[in-house]
């Protein structure tokens, strides 16, 4: 029976890793050196750390609503709607900002092997054949997804630490706390994604603790494999120089050199796919609930009667990502894509962290079967920052601050648009939290 | 046979009776338990060769690993299951419990879907 369980928890954590690993994460990296060089593993260590408030907190509320799509229950209960809502079309915004940079990221990874006259034909290829996989309803035997993982954790990892090892760490001077401050909120980004392991509980009993602990857990592997990463690339990149904008081909080549850097290229086609996947599938499942509950139109109900798979919403999700990649590379907005994905993500963190807080007052009987250690001011707190940090990396890069503040004034407009035209009385106060939602929720647990 | 076990095993002729329905299951083979979480009852019944199996009232054992399970108040199963309540509506506002794969969660509420609409 324990091992089992154990082999259920490990397959929550390698989900929960796979969701978060992505080529885009080894582009942040090269980013965040730029603020904090020679000091970004403590960046990203300390991100690690707040993400697990955050994966406790979101635990807690998985063990409420067990086997509930997360954003849009959790949210909903605690906040109300229209705040839900915001969330959860910002989770879909992201995934399609997110599409664009990390095709981006798969360019630059494979620049020395794919001229820049392919690369339209190289993203139309990969859009594609996700799409195609999904509109016929394969999935990946879990096997394979936990292999996926361990390799590419496996070969990341030993690679920065060969290099961490065998190189002398170079003499920096520490960032002021401005940049680091600034680096944290786009270090959140690096593990953005842990959190969609909560839907995936077999059994009311997998809310107890497997669930919950899979996710600090995945951050922690997490967070020692990319500090390792950018401990390793402190030694490639001194002084934050950006001249290596893929910091695990940068690595590679380094540690194992031409063949370890095809071998990496093989690894960030692998993240890709797997993130893209992930990614598609999320997505459409999102668009395919949303629809259904006429949040938006009756296409995205449209599903396929010999594979049941939501074909309507994986066609817009397809289409949709196709068209933000073409238009993210095409303008070269990839930067500040990333930028805005990782405020957006940050604000959709801090739903989550004050809906467990403010559930934790307004519904303290609903039962739960794991509870958040973490004091609630202590999650007040970090739920209270996490829009500044979001805000303060939207300014982070020399260079960028205008597309990306532009980029997100544009993207929270689209959001404000879409809720006020999804909410059932529209022109509501979009703060507003009607009550009901959780009313409605205390014969569930 | 009380109000729950009724209306599920009319859902259970209404989509057997539904050629779509059937297109839709035919070839997935899974067992589904349906638990009550306020009086602890439990049935179980098969998606097999097209057609669901007739409903069977069981008891839920400490081990219990079905591929389905759908767990929710007798208020709510029973307007789910007799397309009072869009299944859909109700595991987004958490007083549906579905328990399966992604891809069997949409597809029992396609069946829901192309049965109520």
């Amino acid at each position: 029976m324990q091992a089992r369980a154990f082999r259920e928890f490990l397959g929550y954590l390698s989900t929960s890793v796979g969701m978060a690993l992505a080529c885009s994460a080894y582009l942040m990296v090269s980013e965040l050196h730029a603020s904090a060089s020679g000091y970004t593993y403590l960046v990203v260590l300390l991100a690690a750390a707040v993400c697990s408030v955050l994966a406790l907190s979101i635990g807690e509320l998985a063990s409420m609503f067990p086997s509930a799509p997360g954003v849009r229950t959790y949210v909903r209960a605690g906040l109300g709607d229209a705040v839900s809502l915001f969330c959860t079309f910002g989770v879909l915004m992201v995934v399609l900002l997110f599409a664009g940079v990390e095709c981006h990221a798969l360019l630059l990874a494979l620049r020395p092997w794919v001229d820049e006259r392919f690369d339209l034909w190289v993203v139309s290829a990969v859009v594609l054949t996700i799409t195609i996989v999904n509109l016929i309803g394969l999935e990946l035997p879990q096997l394979l997804q936990v292999l996926f993982t361990i390799a590419i954790v496996g070969c990341l990892g030993s690679a920065s630490l060969l290099l961490v090892i065998h190189s002398p760490a170079p003499s920096e001077a520490p960032p002021t706390m401005l940049n680091a401050s600034l680096a944290v909120g786009g270090a959140i980004f690096l593990f953005t994604g842990f959190e969609w392991v909560t839907a995936l509980g077999r059994s009311p009993k997998s809310y107890v603790a497997r669930v919950p602990w899979s996710m600090p857990a995945a951050l922690l592997v997490l967070g020692l494999m990319y500090s390792l990463l950018s401990a390793a690339f402190d030694r490639v990149d001194v002084g934050g120089t950006r001249a290596n904008p893929a910091a695990q081909m940068a690595v590679a080549q380094l540690v194992w050199g031409a063949a370890g850097a095809k071998v990496m290229a093989g690894i960030s086609v692998l993240s890709l796919f797997t993130t893209f996947n992930a990614g598609t599938m999320g997505a459409s499942r999102l668009v395919y609930a949303l629809a259904r509950e006429s949040k938006l139109p009756a296409w995205g109900k449209i599903v396929s009667t010999r594979s049941g798979s939501p074909i309507g919403a994986v066609a817009f999700v397809g289409l949709s990502v196709w068209v933000a990649c073409l238009v993210i590379l095409a303008g070269h907005f990839e930067r500040a894509a990333m930028l805005a994905c990782a405020a957006l993500y940050c604000l959709v963190y801090c739903g989550f962290l004050l809906a467990a807080v403010r559930l934790r007052r307004k519904s303290p009987e609903l039962k739960r079967s794991f509870r958040s250690p973490v004091p609630v001011a202590v999650q007040a707190v970090i739920g209270g920052a996490l829009p500044f940090f979001g805000l303060a990396v939207l300014v982070s890069e020399p260079g960028q601050e205008r597309a990306a503040v532009q980029l997100f004034v544009i993207v929270v407009a689209v959001l404000v648009a879409a809720v006020w035209r999804a909410l059932p009385q529209r022109g509501a106060d979009l703060s507003a939290a009607p009550a009901a939602a959780a009313e409605g929720k205390r014969g569930s647990a | 046979m009380n109000d729950l076990h009724r209306c599920l095993a009319t859902f259970q002729e209404d989509a057997n009776a539904h050629p779509r329905v059937r297109s839709l299951i035919k070839g997935w083979d899974r067992t589904a338990s349906v638990v009550a979480l306020d009086t602890d009852e439990v049935f179980r019944f098969r998606f097999e060769k097209g057609v669901i199996t007739d409903v069977v009232p069981d008891t839920l054992g400490e081990d219990d690993d079905d591929e389905i399970s759908i767990r929710g108040t007798v208020q709510i199963l029973t307007d789910v299951f007799t397309g009072r309540q869009n299944p859909a509506t109700a595991h987004l506002s958490g007083t549906l419990q579905v328990f399966a794969s992604e891809k069997d969660q949409v597809k029992l509420d396609a069946i829901t879907l192309v049965l109520w609409g």
